[in-house]
């Protein structure tokens, strides 16, 4: 599957956050002070025009992430 | 209480209502709205009552010292970082929005290991219902150990109980707060009490913390990294950073479940509803192009619409009248010419503007308020990726049409500085409303059949050379691009703008801009009228002509513009091109001062105040009555009675247009130079003046060149030399930063 394609399927499933291990140590920081932490259950809610930013759902607030950053959450799937 | 100054901090992450709560807290009308980045810098001003303490805005923070190298408005965190250092500030309201209040509590944490004295204010009470959340106040001050008020900054609710608590904060003998609310594992403990002392009397919870994870960024781990106890407890692939932050929001957690006791997603529902549409996949662009028109429609429209019943008005009060006054009186011609054509003229130019600034600011406060502003940044994100820009550059570039000034404020939404800078470089070629008056005013009177595609090829021919612009200051390396990698943003909850707050808030907004540019125009205008009476033996002149100072700075400047198509003989074009550095609004004040002198010199001085009232009252009455024709799509602007004399004076069509072609790219205007240097410096202010000049120049000399020789082929081979000069001034600019950033760099060292 492409990796579209891959994203596209993952909209509207929600995922919890194993671990930001992946990400370099700023952009944990950035990630932390957000409450975007370990734990926390995230859902992909829509890819932005042009396909990218994804607009992801975490603690009920949204966010815009790119999809290098996506890349980078250890995610375990919850449920859809 | 010490005598010295009292000092109380608003601190908070970012779009919680700092600002809200500190135009309640004192007397100022700060700007706020519904997006992170609202403040920018520190703001202070002192309390309402009495004013006996000084109260600071500081801009948003998600946490102190979160060592992001790229963090937007460095400053004014570093300034932040040193007031807690330095224990400046004697109490911090720590704003907090009840509606995620979890993450929010992480600084308040911070705050209190760093031993400050804190009041937590949530905020935003009036949304209890709507969010079905209840929150033990009680429990949570008993947690944090400070005191708590509950206010709706907004709706000015439990404001007097936040000041009477700050009073008695105040009241009560400095004590510093010795609790930490974080226990964190014993042999974290251990190694921040051991670090704390050998940090010296002065050290906090919070210093020892900056110590620790100061070592997560050097390249040699410390010698605490290999202690069994620390080494047992750490994951494996954690840095300090990683356990500290995450033990934080492992207890935050736990006091959440005590402290909030319902949930529900309502909002959330509603906001998921609006983003579905806004950030559609395919209808959020069409949806957000859609929105700017509607702004620019709905502020052009009736923006003009006002502007055409209260100029006339306005030209009787200060212009006509005080005219009449000085003929009936016998003031001396000087004073006479002073007061109507210097001070009148220049209170109506300035204020004629009013209008269209207010319904613009409106609207798109509107538009910030209501929560959009962030979307359309996301929308137009990777279309601006391409020229290595965020979204929010196009935002800020769109508003640059309305006037460059908001469009370079605006660029503050940027978070990267590099980015600001590019985008500040694009901005001067975005046609700003006052030159779409000049535009408009030319192409009617020398392109009657074709105004609007003239209209359309300057501003096609703005965009174009922003967008260059922007390629080549990447593409050379002058500004280097953005790690794409750090994108996050936050999108705001929508809700309702505040009607009064809106009227409010346009209404400083223009009025600031006003008075900016009427203390530029006042001078010009007064200047302008003197030396356009006095020749250069010293002599008044009755009727202004050829003779004048102007005219022969002017004509003496004709050999520098001859390039372009202006000669000596259209010295007051070339004077008004002058006049234009310091606001492109003077551009058309000038002409008018010029050419309606020599068709008309007594045009002022004609009439009786009754007739004076009923002809502008009539020309007041009419234009309202006319009101559609302001929302109509096509240009409706009336030519003015002196921009007839160019044809008299046979000003070809040719050298009209290499005016106009210089008139849209050259210098910013001094306002819009002030305000990029105000964002990114004057280093970039100054190089933007000078580029800007330089496309100006070659562009209209350029076209010169190819309405002169008419043959299809010179045609191409003119565009294609162009093109050529372009990417020989790219290649060499690139090569001499290159070379430049080579010599700084540091020698090599040899393995």
């Amino acid at each position: 599957m492409s990796e579209e394609a891959e994203i596209e399927s993952d909209i509207g499933k929600i995922y919890r956050i194993l671990s930001l291990r992946k990400c370099p140590l700023s952009q944990r920081v950035s990630l932390y002070t957000r409450g975007i932490i370990p734990g926390k259950e995230i859902r992909l809610r829509q890819i932005s025009p042009l396909g990218d930013p994804l607009i992801v759902e975490i603690n009920q607030q949204t966010f815009a992430i790119n999809r290098d950053m996506w890349s980078c959450f250890d995610l375990e799937e919850c449920r859809s | 209480m010490s005598s010295k100054e009292i000092r109380v901090g608003i601190i908070g992450n970012p779009n919680v209502g700092k600002t809200y709560l500190f135009n309640r807290l004192t007397a100022c009308e700060s700007c706020v709205g519904n997006w992170s980045g609202v403040t920018q810098t520190a703001c202070k001003a002192k309390s309402k009552q009495g004013g006996h303490y000084e109260v600071l805005d500081f801009p948003g923070c998600h946490a102190i010292r979160e060592y992001k190298p790229d963090i937007a408005h460095q400053d004014s965190v570093h300034d932040l970082e040193q007031q807690i250092d330095n224990n400046q500030i004697d109490v911090w309201l720590n704003v907090i929005d009840i509606e995620h209040l979890e993450k929010q509590l992480y600084l308040t944490v911070q705050l209190l290991e760093a031993k400050q004295r804190v009041i937590v204010v949530l905020n935003r009470i009036d949304r209890l219902p709507a969010i079905s959340k209840n929150i033990d106040i009680q429990q949570l001050g008993k947690f944090l150990n400070t005191p708590i008020v509950k206010v709706s900054a907004k709706l000015g609710l439990g404001i007097r109980a936040l000041q009477s608590t700050i009073e008695d904060h105040l009241n009560v003998e400095q004590q510093k707060h010795d609790h930490y609310p974080v226990q964190y594992h014993a042999s974290i403990e251990r190694l921040l009490t051991k670090t704390e002392t050998q940090l010296g009397h002065q050290a906090t919870r919070f210093s020892a913390w900056s110590a620790l994870i100061a070592s997560d960024y050097s390249e040699k781990p410390p010698a605490w990294h290999f202690e069994p106890a620390i080494a047992e407890r750490m994951h494996p692939q954690h840095l300090m950073t990683d356990e500290m932050t995450l033990t934080r929001f492992e207890i935050i957690q736990r006091w959440m479940h005590h402290v909030v006791t319902k949930k529900a997603a309502t909002r959330q529902h509603a906001d998921k509803h609006w983003d579905h549409w806004f950030l559609h996949k395919w209808l959020g662009l069409p949806l957000f192009f859609s929105m700017m028109l509607l702004v620019f429609w709905i502020s052009m429209g009736v923006g003009q619409l006002l502007q055409g019943v209260v100029e006339p008005l306005l030209r009787m009060l200060v212009i006509d009248v005080p005219g009449l006054l000085c003929r009936d009186f016998a003031v001396p011609q000087v004073m006479a010419l002073l007061i109507t054509q210097g001070i009148g003229l220049s209170i109506m130019t300035a204020l004629s503007f009013f209008p269209i600034l207010y319904v613009m600011f409106l609207a798109l406060h509107t538009l910030e308020e209501s929560g959009y502003m962030t979307r359309a940044a996301v929308v137009m994100d990777r279309l601006m990726r391409w020229c290595h820009l965020p979204g929010e550059s196009l935002v800020a570039l769109v508003l640059g049409l309305g006037c460059n000034v908001p469009g370079i404020l605006a660029t503050r939404h940027i978070p990267n500085h590099n980015d600001k800078v590019v985008t500040a470089l694009m901005m001067p070629f975005m046609s700003c409303g006052a030159r779409l008056t000049i535009f408009a005013v030319f192409s009617s009177v020398f392109f009657p059949q074709h105004a609007a595609v003239v209209l359309f090829i300057l501003y096609v021919l703005g965009i174009s050379i922003a967008v260059f612009t922007g390629i080549l200051a990447r593409y050379t390396g002058l500004v280097q691009a953005t790690n794409a990698e750090t994108y996050l943003l936050e999108l705001p909850a929508y809700q309702w703008p505040s009607l009064t707050v809106g009227l409010r808030q346009a209404y400083q907004r223009s009025q600031r801009f006003v008075m900016n540019a009427f203390a530029i125009i006042l001078p010009v205008c007064c200047i302008l009228a003197l030396c356009n009476h006095i020749d250069i033996q010293g002599n008044f002149l009755q009727i202004p002509g050829d003779q004048s100072i102007i005219a022969s700075i002017g004509k003496g400047l004709g050999v520098l513009f001859a390039p372009i198509g202006l000669t000596a003989e259209h010295w007051p074009l070339i004077v008004s091109l002058l006049m234009g550095l310091l606001a492109k609004e003077v551009v058309i004040s000038t002409l008018s001062i010029f050419y309606m002198q020599m068709t008309d010199p007594l045009q002022q001085t004609v009439g009786t105040l009754a007739t004076l009232w009923q002809s502008n009252l009539a020309e007041a009455l009419e234009n309202a009555q006319r009101w559609y024709a302001y929302f109509l799509p096509f240009i409706q602007t009336e030519t003015p009675n002196w921009a007839l004399y160019f044809n008299q004076q046979h000003i070809s069509p040719q050298a009209v247009m290499g005016y106009l072609i210089f008139t849209l790219l050259y210098f910013p205007c001094v306002s819009t130079l002030y305000a990029t240097a105000r964002q990114v410096g004057w280093r970039w202010a100054g190089f933007s003046v000078l580029w800007s000049t330089l496309v100006a120049y070659l562009c209209a000399f350029t076209y010169q060149m190819v309405v002169q020789i008419p043959l299809p082929l010179y045609d191409a081979l003119w565009l294609i030399s162009l093109g050529g000069l372009c990417y020989a001034v790219a290649t060499g600019l690139k090569w001499f930063i290159r070379s430049k950033k080579a010599e700084s760099a540091p020698p090599q060292v040899a393995p």
